[in-house]
């Protein structure tokens, strides 16, 4: 086979072949080296018919460049040239491998700083890529212009040009990314804000009655001492009461050790010599979750300084609801309402035969809450609860519809009937299950102007509150007991006696009770004045009160989370343990749970689906006709 | 930068006053609403956070999907239409051509993908939802519908049809879509050149999360400012090919 000819030469001809033994020859670097690798024959037979290849494509090159004349030569010589850069890369890659340098010595821990092998290493890969674009770039145009009698040069420099500026831009990227990667810059704009200070916990700081201090434990320029001194400073505004000191721990010893704090990042608040203490600790990640809560832990440490501690009873025994899962019972746990009292400094017990409620509810009792009994009371301890209201006690009562009995007596005594169909609605209902059964998912906006009802009242049509699996109340005869129903169903709503979940023709849509509040005057006592006034006339102390709700669920852990379901909660509460010793819903940065009824369900699906989509259309449309029309007419 | 504005407000307002511009901005826009209401808010409770992650996510596709389609007219069109030869012998540089073309699609495509900011309202209304994280996803959208736009722009560049470029600017966007899986499958250090190179999946979920991380904003910019570059060097090519 001759070599050349007069103007195209075996290197010319065969040039696709010369390309392929050269990236042939350089993807069998990477496997000898990278993938075989070691010491074994492998990597010296793969490495080294990678070398023989790239050699061979040189001289390929350097040959072709040789004997060929006019302008293929200049092509050629080009060609030649730049992978003369590949070449280069070769000879830098050997002196940096093992081969020349010896193995490589693993890193020592925070070793930092740049090795002269790691320069080597990215100099022949950085070499590599810098001549091999141009030269891809050139040889795929040197393939056209050498099959031409009259090849033009000139294409291929430019083509190679292009070349060079791609990879140019290609590693540029590849070194800014790196670097980008290395710097780790970021910013985290996910759900995260520290609470600003609740109308409650301002509420609360306005009414200290003693100096207190709160102390922050941070170090100086500190991400999370940032973040509580702007809530605490905005606090502070509320009430000269409350002094607000930041302590750098390692400068004050005494401190440290008056108020026994061990780690940097906490706040410790001061009043005499109680103190409650709330950790955050110094980084910002980890602080997160406790900042984005940050008022209702303020509020519970303050409640804890300002009041004694009162206890409420939570009656067991007959199937209540209870904080902590109940093998067995599948019903909504209450670990929320729980946690709610014990926020508010309030002490929970278990009340039940064994704490001795069949002869009488304990002196201490600032409430008794039965939450969904499922079976009947004991004997006698009807009669105790009655006994504990009149002479004074509060008493909530929930029920479940589902239960096998429900506390009949009480009821009575109370002057309330309870029925226990179901309450199902097509129209306001909360969807939870996607199913038909969510009808029982009634929510209500139908509050009473009451004192047990102040706050939601007011902002029920902002609020709804969720009312599942429903009964409903009704009043019986004459009592002397003042009865007054806080809260009403929506008028769309049917008792769904038959189950079908769709209103029959005996199932008619009306307003049911869903919640009674009870009140009297204590024997010997001054009546109330009437109930229709808002709390502000603080409530005369001796005087029973209870409240009665059709059902459980709403203040279970799934419905409690609701807005309209806390505020309810916080008013009933309030109205029955005093409307000092329960605070209002602190300021809460948690995600919530996004929740919408089925009404709003069809809107969302039609609106977003539909209705956004056609106005594209039709705007489109219309735009389209009126251009037309207007041409039209100019014409 | 006068000429390249010309360039991007004429196409802008070409696909604006296209059939397929509209067609295309009602279909994507249909499709976000139904993916929203599917599996955003669908499968029972979720929370908000949870809801705007799962949106931007399903908005990320259809974004990408919406580049290829938009972009793939650019260049193939005036091949099509016979236009070609005038574009080129207009004086105009190439690279003028390629980023003025780009900028009115990305026009198009961020006017299409800021109409759909009703749906995090929405989660808003019963949810909570922080502004920062609805910022974060939007831009992360906008930078990846950058990113998948420059690419059909590429494809739009070698191919004279416009389902050919199309083609090849889906088949680019799901081989750099696939490269995580690359990522997972090499060994040292090619599995973090390979992961890092994916187009979505470690570049994109901070930006669903609410999260921004300059490596991602200079990851995105960077495929963009390359497919735009490797655009206008096929458009000179046709001198030396």
């Amino acid at each position: 086979m001759a070599l050349a000819t007069s103007s195209s030469p075996w290197g010319v001809r065969n040039a696709r072949w010369v390309l392929f033994f050269y990236l042939t020859g350089w993807a069998l670097l990477y496997v000898g080296e990278r993938l075989v690798g070691g010491v074994g024959k492998g990597r010296w037979v793969v490495s080294g018919l990678a070398v023989v290849l790239l050699l061979a494509a040189w001289l390929a090159w350097k040959l072709a460049w040789w004997f060929s004349r006019d302008e293929h030569r200049r092509i050629q010589r080009t060609i030649f040239f730049l992978s003369l850069g590949g070449f280069a890369a070769l000879v830098l890659y050997v002196i940096s491998s093992d081969l020349v340098l010896g193995p490589a010595a693993p890193a020592k821990p925070g070793e930092a700083g740049v090795s002269g092998r790691q320069i080597l290493q990215v100099a022949w890969l950085l070499l590599l890529a810098l001549s091999s674009g141009p030269l891809l770039f050139a040889q795929w145009s040197a393939f056209g212009a050498t099959r031409s009698q009259s090849p033009d040069a000139r294409r291929v420099f430019s083509s190679a040009w292009s070349g060079g500026i791609v990879t140019t831009l290609l590693c540029t990227l590849f070194f800014v990314n790196a670097l980008a990667n290395r710097l780790d810059v970021n910013t985290d704009l996910s759900y995260f804000k520290t609470t600003s200070p609740s109308a409650s916990t301002r509420s609360l700081v306005e009414g200290l009655t003693e100096d207190t201090a709160a102390l922050l434990f941070f170090p100086p320029a500190n991400d999370v001492l940032t973040e509580v001194e702007g809530y605490f400073g905005s606090l502070a505004r509320s009430s000269s009461r409350l002094q607000v000191k930041v302590i750098d721990r390692a400068m004050a010893p005494e401190e440290v050790s008056t108020y026994r704090v061990s780690r940097d990042g906490t706040v410790v608040l001061a009043r005499g010599e109680q103190r409650q203490t709330i950790e955050f600790g110094v980084e910002l990640d980890s602080a997160k979750t406790k900042l984005r809560k940050l008022d209702s832990e303020v509020q519970t440490a303050l409640l804890k300084l300002e009041r004694k501690q009162s206890t409420v009873y939570w009656v067991t025994g007959h199937g209540e609801r209870s904080a902590e899962r109940v093998e067995g019972d599948a019903r909504d746990r209450m670990s929320l309402l729980k946690g709610v009292l014990s926020n508010n400094n309030l002490l929970v017990k278990p009340l039940g035969a064994v704490q001795g409620l069949s002869s009488a509810v304990p002196d201490d009792a600032a409430l008794v809450m039965m939450l969904g009994p499922t079976t009947a009371l004991f004997p006698g301890e009807a009669e105790a609860i009655e006994r504990y209201l009149e002479r004074g006690g509060r008493l909530l009562l929930t029920l479940d519809p589902a239960a096998k009995a429900q506390p009949e007596a009480l009821l009575s005594r109370l002057g309330l009937r309870f029925r226990p169909t179901l309450l199902a609605s097509d129209q306001g209902f909360l969807v939870a299950s996607q199913t038909q059964a969510d009808r029982r998912n009634i929510v209500t906006d139908q509050f009473s102007a009451h004192a047990a009802t102040n706050m939601i009242s007011r902002y029920s049509r902002e609020l709804p509150v969720a009312m599942p699996e429903s009964g409903s109340l009704e009043k019986i005869g004459e009592s002397k007991k003042r009865v007054d129903f806080i809260c009403r169903s929506l008028p769309v709503v049917w008792a769904d006696a038959d189950g079908d979940l769709s209103p029959g023709p005996d199932e008619k849509r009306q307003m049911f009770q869903l919640a009674a509040a009870l009140s009297a005057p204590v024997e010997g006592e001054a009546a109330p004045p009437p109930e229709k006034t808002p709390p502000a006339a603080a409530p005369p102390k001796r005087e029973m009160r209870a409240v009665v709700l059709a059902n459980s669920a709403a203040f279970g852990d799934t419905f409690l989370p609701f807005y309209g379901n806390r505020f309810f909660m916080a008013d009933v509460l309030r109205w029955l343990v005093g409307e000092g010793e329960v605070a209002g819903p602190p300021a809460n940065e948690e995600d919530v749970r996004v929740q919408h009824t089925r009404g709003q369900e069809i809107f969302w699906f039609y609106g977003t689906v539909f209705a956004v989509p056609v106005i594209i259309l039709g705007v489109g449309f219309a735009t389209r006709f009126g251009r037309g029309r207007n041409r039209r007419a100019a014409s | 930068m006068k000429t390249i504005w010309l360039i991007a407000r004429r196409e802008l307002l070409a696909t604006l006053r296209s059939p397929l511009g509209f067609v295309v901005a009602a279909m994507v826009l249909a499709l976000d609403g139904l993916l929203f209401n599917l599996l955003a808010l669908g499968g029972g409770e979720k929370y908000s956070s949870e809801v705007l992650a799962q949106f931007f996510y399903t908005l990320s596709g259809t974004t990408m999907v919406a580049s290829v389609f938009i972009s793939m007219r650019l260049l193939a069109e005036e091949h099509q239409t016979g236009s070609f030869p005038l574009l080129l012998t207009a004086p105009v540089k190439d690279g003028h051509i390629i980023v003025g073309k780009f900028l009115g699609a990305f026009l198009f495509l961020a006017l299409l993908t800021l109409i759909t900011l009703y749906m995090p309202l929405l989660v808003m209304v019963h949810g909570k939802v922080s502004w920062g994280h609805v910022f974060a996803g939007y831009l992360g959208l906008l930078l990846l519908g950058a990113a998948a736009l420059a690419i059909g722009t590429f494809g739009s560049t070698v191919a004279r049809s416009q389902i050919v470029a199309a083609f090849i600017s889906g088949a680019l966007v799901v081989a750099l879509l696939l490269f995580w899986l690359l990522g997972r499958a090499a060994d040292k250090p090619l599995d973090d050149v390979f992961s890092f190179l994916a187009l979505h999946n470690m570049h994109f979920r901070p930006f669903m999360a609410g999260k921004i991380h300059l490596r991602d904003i200079v990851y995105y910019l960077s495929v963009t400012v390359f497919f735009l570059s490797a655009a206008t060097r096929m458009l000179e090519s046709r001198r030396w090919r």
